[in-house]
């Protein structure tokens, strides 16, 4: 492949992803911040990273210091809670859906905790979640969905239900 | 006035520690000071016979040491240490030798009592970030059951845990976890890990992240079951071992995967509180489970060191635990969904009561989690039909079902790991014989335990003596030793009992003779089945390689199968047949029985009685004894 054609290549993949970050932006409840999955430039390359050492047991090192190193330098929109909440999210999103479809358990409670949501208001705000969650999971392409893209969906929708049940 | 304090503070200190060290540094206070068991733990100092102060550190990363000499002279550290604690801040606090080296500061506030240079620590924003402004309230070793899917993770693995106050961790899966671990490059494959990680090849190092991440890791992708050891420590002891953490994140040691690994770093860490021992001391090798068994009897102040014990199930042992709690006519419907027989729509599910359904749906949940292991990379339909059942159990109430959790014995309960045998026996071909056995690691089929894989053997350095008529000999000498098998408790498609086998060693070509030891690499794979609560079977096929002695021929094809009878904890037999099919010689096809029952007498002492056939017999007794 030439120069030009891989130039013309990386220009629409540039312009392809800046059109979906800015739909995914411009859909957003008021009051919510950005979703760090899109919005704070923690993607898949991060995420690559703690994946392989999720299969290298004992032998893993600076995954921890290298993903909060990379997180706190995000924009300043972007705050370490929410950058805290995508990675639990995307680290233990299986959990987090069959803990959700439960309506309750340890995961759960951690991920509303992180989003600042206490215990008193924890029970409607999992209902939230769980009543929006069983809609997506139903979704015909939801099995064909990437992994980023269910954590994102999840990360949104929890955002949504604490800001709606969880007095700030 | 307080304005004025605040200003001078800093000059103030720097006076007062200079004048410190001024007035020690021609007395011998220093130098005591320096070869103190604490300080020599915080520096890491090892006896070294080629270090000119007889001491060298373990760490050999540059900023560990705050004088170049450091690393080798404990009194030239610990000097620069006292000199940089003096030094006035700079714009970056946590550049700062008070915030680089809590430990230090805090093991230097303890001796010089309530001096007033050590009475005002800098604020250090990076520490104070990690711990939460000061809250880690508690301490937890938390051990990961042994893994025969990793050679690094055969003996089980410990990470250290710092419990935060309620109040701020939220939940536990949020404390912090502090990992030592080789830093491998991934080009290496498993082999050269092997050796290298043996051979001190690698470095290794502290890693810290959320308990979630390896909660995660371990349950539910490498399926091992988890224990946390609560410790009982004074919250004094706690902030010394969290600043020490602090100071060696990110430093390198040299990793040797028989010692100086997980458990001997990890306690050590741990051992910088005055006092406190958990290092087994009487092999030279460490074994996580060990660690943990000495931390199990361990006192601290008059007390016990443990608090409290939890359990943490794998997904597969949670799935286990959910299918054992179905009824039978669940078990079937299950059975039937997952056979494609019946849909989660048919008439005979959806009748079901709700608790009825939930049960049946989170376990085949847990089923397609533990069969697709890891789900992300299962085949499509696999994880289709885990959405199905997902999604299902979203259109049910909320609500948790009743499960019957098999919580296994403490693996600090266990028995000891190293067993010695004593024995007698009479071989056909030869007459009597006398016979002593030493395995200083880890479990054989009838006598693993809690913390270890039921029905599979981890051996290293397993070595059988005979004497006969005043001569000795050796038998057998198994170098390793790996039999693994998937308990296939279920049945269920996918729950197939994989099994393979791994054995390099020497051994006596045959019974009828003690001259013709033989190197042997065998392997085998095969299929593991648990017949009923107290009765595995599998099958093998495999192979060896040999030296071609007695015209038995280089290697040879083999087929095996064996049973294992377990009536009671105390009790086991192992029945096993191996047809042996010789390559490149005229030998012809032969066979190898054998029969061996346990007791366990105590938790230190076992009888086994063993008979073996290949053409000649062998009837032997033993008593064995842990240590």
């Amino acid at each position: 492949m030439d120069i030009k054609k891989s130039m013309l290549l990386v220009s629409v993949a540039v312009a392809a992803l800046a059109s979906s970050m800015t739909a995914f932006a411009e859909d957003k409840t008021p009051g919510s911040g950005p979703n760090p999955y899109a919005d704070c430039g923690i993607g898949a390359s991060l995420f690559t990273e703690t994946k392989w050492a999720a299969v290298t047991s004992n032998v893993i090192w600076d995954v921890g210091t290298t993903a909060i190193t990379s997180a706190t330098s995000s924009p300043q929109t972007c705050s370490g809670k929410k950058i805290v909440a995508a990675m639990f999210i995307n680290d233990t999103y299986d959990k987090l859906t069959e803990e959700t479809a439960a309506g309750k358990g340890e995961h759960l409670a951690t991920v509303l905790n992180i989003f600042g949501c206490d215990g008193a208001h924890q029970a409607v705000a999992a209902q939230q979640v769980r009543a929006a969650m069983g809609q997506s999971v139903a979704a015909p392409d939801y099995v064909d969905q990437s992994h980023l893209d269910k954590a994102s969906n999840y990360y949104s929708i929890v955002e949504h239900a604490v800001i709606a049940s969880c007095p700030a | 006035m307080s304005r004025f304090l605040s200003g001078i503070r800093p000059y103030l200190l720097v006076f007062l520690l200079t004048s410190l060290v001024a007035q020690a540094d021609t007395s011998t206070q220093l130098s005591k000071l320096a070869y103190e068991p604490g300080w020599l733990k915080l520096g890491h100092y090892e006896v070294d016979g080629a270090s000119p102060t007889g001491w060298l550190s373990a760490i050999h990363s540059d900023d560990f040491f705050l004088d170049a000499g450091g690393r080798s002279d404990p009194l030239l550290e610990l000097q620069a240490t006292l000199t940089a604690f003096a030094a006035p801040p700079t714009d970056d606090p946590d550049k700062h030798a008070q915030c680089r080296f809590p430990a230090r500061w805090q093991w230097f506030r303890a001796r010089l009592g309530d001096h007033p240079a050590f009475s005002t620590p800098l604020k250090c924003p990076a520490f104070d970030a990690w711990t939460r402004s000061g809250s880690v309230g508690s301490l937890s070793i938390v051990f990961a059951t042994g893994y025969l899917g990793n050679p690094a993770s055969y003996y089980g693995h410990t990470l250290l845990k710092f419990n935060f106050r309620d109040d701020q961790a939220q939940t536990r899966l949020m404390d912090v976890s502090v990992n030592y671990g080789a830093i491998v490059g991934k080009q290496d494959d498993t082999l050269t890990y092997i050796f290298k990680s043996v051979l001190g090849g690698y470095d290794g190092g502290f890693s810290h992240i959320h308990f979630y991440f390896h909660n995660h890791n371990y349950g539910d992708i490498e399926l091992r079951d988890l224990w946390e050891y609560k410790l009982d420590l004074p919250q004094d002891a706690v902030d010394l071992v969290v600043a020490h953490a602090w100071e060696v994140l990110g430093k390198r040691y040299t990793y040797h995967f028989f010692r100086h690994n997980c458990a001997y770093r990890m306690a050590e860490i741990l051992q910088v509180v005055d006092g406190l021992e958990i290092i087994p001391g009487k092999w030279p090798w460490i074994i996580p489970q060990a660690m943990i068994e000495q931390t199990g009897l361990a006192q601290y102040r008059g007390k016990s060191l443990l608090a409290s014990v939890s359990y943490l199930p794998s997904r597969q042992s949670r799935f286990y635990d959910k299918y054992r709690s179905l009824s039978v006519p669940e078990v079937g419907l299950l059975k039937e969904v997952i056979e494609k027989q019946h849909t989660l729509n048919d008439p005979g599910f959806q009748d079901l009561p709700t608790p009825s359904k939930q049960a049946v749906l989170d376990t085949l949940i847990d089923y397609y989690q533990f069969v697709g292991n890891p789900l992300e990379i299962a085949p499509r339909d696999t994880r289709q039909e885990y959405v199905k059942a997902l999604s299902e159990r979203y259109q049910l109430p909320p609500g948790l079902p009743e499960v019957n959790s098999q919580q296994p014995v403490s693996p600090h309960l266990s028995r000891p790991l190293g067993w010695f045998q004593a024995g007698w026996g009479h071989n056909s071909a030869m007459g009597g014989v006398l016979s002593i056995r030493i395995r200083p690691a880890y479990y054989d089929v009838l006598d693993s335990e809690s913390g270890q894989v039921r029905n599979a053997a981890l051996i290293m350095g397993d070595i059988q003596l005979n004497v006969r008529q005043g001569k000795g000999y050796i038998k057998k000498l198994d170098m390793v030793g790996v039999e693994s098998v998937n308990p296939g408790l279920t049945g269920l498609p996918g729950d197939n009992g994989s099994a393979w086998k791994l054995h390099v060693g020497v051994e006596q070509q045959r019974l009828n003779c003690d001259d013709c030891l033989v190197p042997r690499f065998q392997g085998d794979i095969g299929y593991g089945k648990q017949l009923s609560e107290h009765l595995f079977s599998a099958v093998y096929v495999g192979g060896a390689l040999q030296a071609n002695r007695a015209d038995q021929g280089y290697a040879y094809t083999k087929a095996s199968a064996n049973l294992i009878l377990r009536q009671s904890d105390r009790f086991g037999t192992k029945l096993a047949y191996e047809e042996r099919f010789p390559v490149g010689t005229r030998a012809g096809r032969y066979g190898v029985a054998e029969a061996e029952a346990r007791w366990l007498i105590d938790s230190h002492t076992d009888l086994r009685i063993s008979y073996e056939h290949d053409g000649a017999r062998l009837l032997s007794i033993g008593i064995g004894m842990y240590w």
